[in-house]
């Protein structure tokens, strides 16, 4: 690993000029679970690191019925699915968190890190992008929110200026019959990259029979997380007992465009985002009945 | 039974404490006065003549003490038996990944640099990959004077890529086929694995004042090593010592001299002690990974189920050289062909040099890559006829008096008892849920012999010290001798402790390897033991004026025959004037006519939308004899099963233009806990074993029928075989849509 300087601050303000003074080679840090594997393997040569670790705003969790959900972008996974009010209002995002690495990997890595390392396989970007979160971002031109399905631009690309900082993530307060699910295919059991993996988010009308709104999602299949509206769309309105659900996996099959690689070949990577779209839909659409 | 103390217990590890307690010093821990870092450039080719390397800004590089290419060590060749390896390459470079210069440097940072500043024109030439492709006539040849190297066990008649094959057979194989109703013929492939050691290869060489070449190596062989690099490097076995080192890790992949002949040289040139440790990347790209294998099996069968004729042939892929195998060859690849009563066989193993990573030993050498063909065949036979392959095998297996497929001759078999202890640990034929299978395979391997040596020497303080030449490179070899010491001196287990020897002590030592640890080492320890016992009586008799015929040492006292006399054991070491102690030397090479039998039955799920196979549940059936220690024993066996799940299911070197490409952890996929189920474990007790304990090897028996009987719950899962390793879901998925069209 390269020498770099190391600092961290107390507060935001502290942490952006950090950031802005650093330069192009600052980087901000959080759990260090990407950040720091990427340097020392030389990926990612980085002169200053500003650890915002020690800011209150990347810190938070906060939840209210008005508000939603507000996760700081530095919160680990632990704390985050073991928050009982948002395992209880957010099984979706909760079943990316607890894969995330293992045990000793949820300990720090945070939502945040895993947002804007912008990983086309990153597990919790696809759980904030179907249940329609939110990045607050801040830097020395001041604060905007960027939609997390346009965060991500390139693999290992986001949308942040140079000085800017994720501060945290919103999450709206879920619909009444709404449900979502995240699911991946792995080789082995835990400590893995997604071969696939799908998000699905469902609305449900009142009397739980038709799906007023929906959100698919797709990892490991494009250079960036892929959001297919096409999909979530073609659900609009369409009874859960129909074959909706197929016809959505084959608009998430269309809009897929893996590669072949070590990890599996494109025709199977397109044949699981099949799979598993059906799968995801499937218990999301379970877990909006069960509301 | 006899009744042990501490024989059978489950006594602690010997090293357990200094491992936990992070004391134990491994290579890498070494620091001596003045000690450089050696660092190595590798080929990024697998093929290509090397035009020029230019070192002269490595050599300006403030901090470094040698730089070296090829040709400051030009001629030199060296190997386990083979001498095909170059320390540096010389015109030509074999694989990506092979040794091109080396720098040492006084600090790693400072050996990188200079590394980074070496330049090498390469004329990049047609590289062979497949093993097939290189067994062709037209192929250019990788060694074209392989003829000439020190150690070829057979000069070929007409060179090729070919280098070395073995056969095993018995009867008349077209008598047999002739017999048969069916014949079946099916090619099964095994993939590139690395042991996966946590210990990275790495070595220290230092020459000291007297000329001596003092080495530190993470190698289980020390004495080998001797051997291996005096011949290399044209020095006396004498001059060269190798001293003890804690070994972390090793599955079979440290019993080669790896880097350390490029490291005498860096210390040659240098005058300083060089240290050199692989990073894992260089593990995965450079190391001596368990061969490819590529293997046909051809069988006759009797619409009974009576097998008749077994024809295989393993092609073994050795990578860019030969010499990281101490047989050459790899003996296992006969277990193709098992315990099995087949009276028309013959079988083939070949090794064939390709553009890849050299391959070397891993745990059973050559006995996964022929058992997961030759009982994948076997159950396809099976279900071919309609018979149960439970049924099957009981049917074909050995018993008392049977001679084996390759004409091995047992006594005392236990191989049906261990089958069908398995299938009750297993519940085999009970009911099973849609897409869930069970499947079963078989091993078989009695332990290796050779030669060690120990010393047992009493303390003032009431304590024993051993001494072995051996270093236990984590299957508890230690504790071994720990435990055969104190059991014959009638101590607590706490009260021995292990001292290895460097390798001027003795005159000789096997290592490790073959499963021979125990086998060989049980039978010294015991002996010095006993030795040593002999003149602690001899002692007392001296200090008492006792008859010494007629002492008995019983719970740290020397007693006279059956009386109440005694004298304290530590108080004749005290006062006796001299040290106590017993040597041993032990040379145990025979052929064992007793072997031990392993039975695995997998069951597994598959999820047919996906192909993704979860193991459910995995049991192992040991023929054994006396356990030493049954946490060493039971960990043996669980390792043995959980490295066999991940040649399974996941694990692959993948190699593209001739590159390793999964060169991490991240990539390169092993076992997590969450992919163990359950293991169940069944011993069957045999009387017959070796030395004085009647005991049997348990080290390698236990990988090398897993990825079978896992291939094989697959199919009674779902109806479609895998012919190749590892078993995804992606191959599983294809195997399926094929047999729906
Ligand atoms: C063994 C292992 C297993 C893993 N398994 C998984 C897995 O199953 N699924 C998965 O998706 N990922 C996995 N990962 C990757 C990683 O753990 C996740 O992406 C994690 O969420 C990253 O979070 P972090 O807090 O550690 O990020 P860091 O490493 O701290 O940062 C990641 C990137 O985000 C930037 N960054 C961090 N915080 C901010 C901020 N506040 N503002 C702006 N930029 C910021 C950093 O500069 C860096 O570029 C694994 C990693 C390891 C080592």
């Amino acid at each position: 690993m390269k020498p770099f300087e190391y600092v961290k601050p107390n507060t935001l303000a502290e942490a952006i000029s950090a950031l802005d003074a650093g330069g192009e080679d600052a980087r901000a840090l959080s759990g260090g679970t990407d950040l720091i594997v990427q340097m020392r393997a030389g990926r990612n040569v980085v002169g200053n690191v500003i650890d915002v670790k020690g800011v209150t705003e990347t810190n938070v969790i906060s939840h209210s019925k008005k508000d939603g959900l507000t996760i700081g972008s530095s919160v680990p996974c632990y704390r985050i699915y073991n928050d009982e009010g948002i395992k209880k209002t957010y099984a979706g995002l909760v079943d990316s968190v607890s894969i995330i690495g293992g045990t000793g990997i949820q300990g720090r890595a945070s939502l945040g890190g895993n947002l804007c390392n912008a990983a086309p396989s990153g597990d919790g970007i696809q759980s904030l992008i179907i249940l329609g979160a939110v990045a607050n971002v801040e830097g020395p031109n001041g604060a905007r929110q960027i939609a997390t399905e346009d965060f991500c631009t390139a693999p290992g690309q986001n949308a942040l200026n140079p000085g800017e900082l994720l501060v945290s993530l919103s999450v709206p307060e879920p619909e009444s019959n709404a449900g979502a699910h995240y699911l991946r295919f792995i080789p082995r059991n835990e400590m893995d990259i997604a071969v696939v993996g799908v998000g699905a988010s469902v609305v449900l009308d009142a009397e739980k029979k038709s799906i007023v709104s929906a959100r698919i999602s797709l990892a490991s299949v494009a250079p960036t997380p892929l959001f297919v509206e096409a999909a979530g769309d073609a659900l609009k309105g369409t009874e859960i007992a129909s074959d909706s659900v197929e016809k959505a996996a084959i608009f998430a099959q269309e809009a897929a465009r893996p590669i072949d690689d070590m990890r599996g070949t494109a025709d199977y990577r397109l044949h699981l985002v099949g799979v598993l779209t059906k799968r995801a839909l499937k218990v999301a659409i379970e877990r909006a009945e069960n509301q | 039974m006899i009744s042990y103390n501490v024989i059978g217990q489950p006594i602690v590890r010997s090293d357990g404490f200094e491992k936990v307690t992070g004391r134990a010093q491994y290579t890498g821990d070494l620091k001596l006065p003045g000690m450089l870092w050696g660092k190595v450039l590798r080929s990024p080719f697998a093929h290509a003549r090397i035009i020029r390397v230019d070192t002269s800004r490595a050599v300006g590089l403030p901090g470094v003490h040698a730089v070296l290419t090829g040709d400051d060590t030009r001629g030199v060749r060296y190997g386990r038996r083979l001498f095909d390896v170059p320390p540096l390459a010389e015109e030509r470079v074999l694989f990506a990944g092979e040794r091109v210069a080396a720098v040492a440097a006084e600090s790693m940072e400072i050996a990188q640099n200079a590394i980074d500043l070496i330049e090498v024109e390469y004329d990049p030439l047609p590289a062979i990959a497949d093993p097939l492709e290189s067994m062709k006539g037209d192929a250019f040849l990788l060694h074209p004077d392989v003829n000439d190297y020190v150690g070829l066990p057979k000069k070929l008649e007409k060179v090729s890529n070919v280098f070395v094959t073995n056969t095993w057979g018995k009867g008349e194989l077209d008598t047999g086929f002739a017999q048969a109703d069916h014949i079946l013929e099916r090619t099964y492939t095994t993939p590139l694995v690395h042991q996966a050691y946590l210990e990275p290869h790495s070595c220290v060489v230092f020459i000291d004042e007297d000329q001596r070449i003092q080495i530190w190596a993470a190698n289980k062989a020390p004495f080998a090593l001797r051997q291996q690099l005096a011949a290399a490097i044209g020095v006396d076995e004498d001059r060269i010592r190798l001293n003890p080192t804690y070994i972390g890790g090793d599955f079979g992949g440290k019993g080669s001299p790896m880097d350390v002949p490029l490291v005498y040289f860096l210390a040659l040139h240098s005058k300083r002690p060089v240290r050199m440790v692989m990073d894992y990347v260089e593990e995965f790209t450079a190391a001596n990974p368990r061969h490819p294998s590529v293997t046909t099996v051809r069988s006759g069968v009797l619409n009974d189920g009576t097998l008749t004729a077994w024809e295989a042939r393993i092609i073994f892929n050795s990578g860019a050289y030969g010499g990281f195998k101490p047989g050459v060859n790899l003996g296992g690849a006969r277990d193709v062909a098992g315990p099995y009563k087949i009276p028309h066989t013959f079988v083939e193993a070949i090794q064939v040099y390709t553009n890849s990573v050299p391959g070397g030993h891993m745990r059973g050498p050559g006995e996964p890559q022929g058992i997961f063909a030759g009982e994948s065949h076997l159950d396809e036979i099976a279900r071919i006829l309609g018979i149960d392959p439970l049924e099957f095998r009981l049917k074909n297996l050995v018993g008392e008096g049977d001679v084996t497929a390759t004409g091995s001759l047992y006594r005392d078999v236990k191989a049906k008892e261990t089958l069908e202890a398995a299938s009750m640990a297993a519940r085999y034929g009970s009911p099973l849920a849609m897409n869930v299978g069970r499947g079963m395979a078989m091993g078989a391997r009695a332990p290796g012999g050779g030669e060690t040596h120990v010393g047992v020497i009493f303390q003032k303080d009431g304590t024993v010290v051993a001494r072995t030449p051996i270093l236990d490179q984590g299957t508890g070899t230690y504790t071994t001798v720990n435990q055969v010491v104190a059991e014959e001196l009638g101590l607590s287990s706490d009260k021995v402790q292990i001292i290895p020897w460097n390798t001027d002590a003795v005159s000789f030592d096997t290592g490790i390897g073959g499963s021979r640890g125990t086998r060989v080492a049980s039978q010294a320890a015991y002996a010095a033991a006993q030795n040593a016992k002999q003149e602690l009586l001899r002692a007392a008799s001296e200090i008492r004026g006792w008859d010494p015929s007629n002492l008995v040492l019983k719970d740290n006292k020397v007693y006279k025959g059956n009386t109440e006399d005694y004298i304290d054991f530590d108080f004749v070491v005290q006062n006796c004037g001299f040290d106590i102690q017993g040597t041993s030397g032990i040379e145990d090479r025979e052929q064992l006519t007793v072997t031990a039998f392993c039975a695995q039955i997998a069951e597994v799920a598959v999820d047919v939308e996906t192909g993704q196979i979860k193991l459910l549940r995995f049991t192992s059936a040991h023929d054994v004899g006396q356990v030493l220690n049954p946490i060493g024993h039971q960990g043996q066996i669980n390792g043995g099963v959980v490295q066999g799940i991940g040649y399974a299911l996941m694990e692959e070197l993948e190699v593209e233009d001739g590159r390793v490409s999964n060169v991490t952890f991240g990539d390169y996929k092993i076992p997590t806990m969450a992919d163990i189920p359950e293991l169940r474990t069944v011993l069957v007790q045999s009387k017959n074993g070796v030395g004085p304990y009647n005991i049997k090897g348990i080290g390698e028996n236990t990988n090398t029928a897993v990825a079978a009987a896992i291939a094989n719950a697959v199919e009674d899962a779902i109806g479609v075989r895998v012919y190749s390793l590892p078993i995804t879901a992606e191959k599983v998925l294809a195997a399926l849509r094929e047999s729906n069209v």
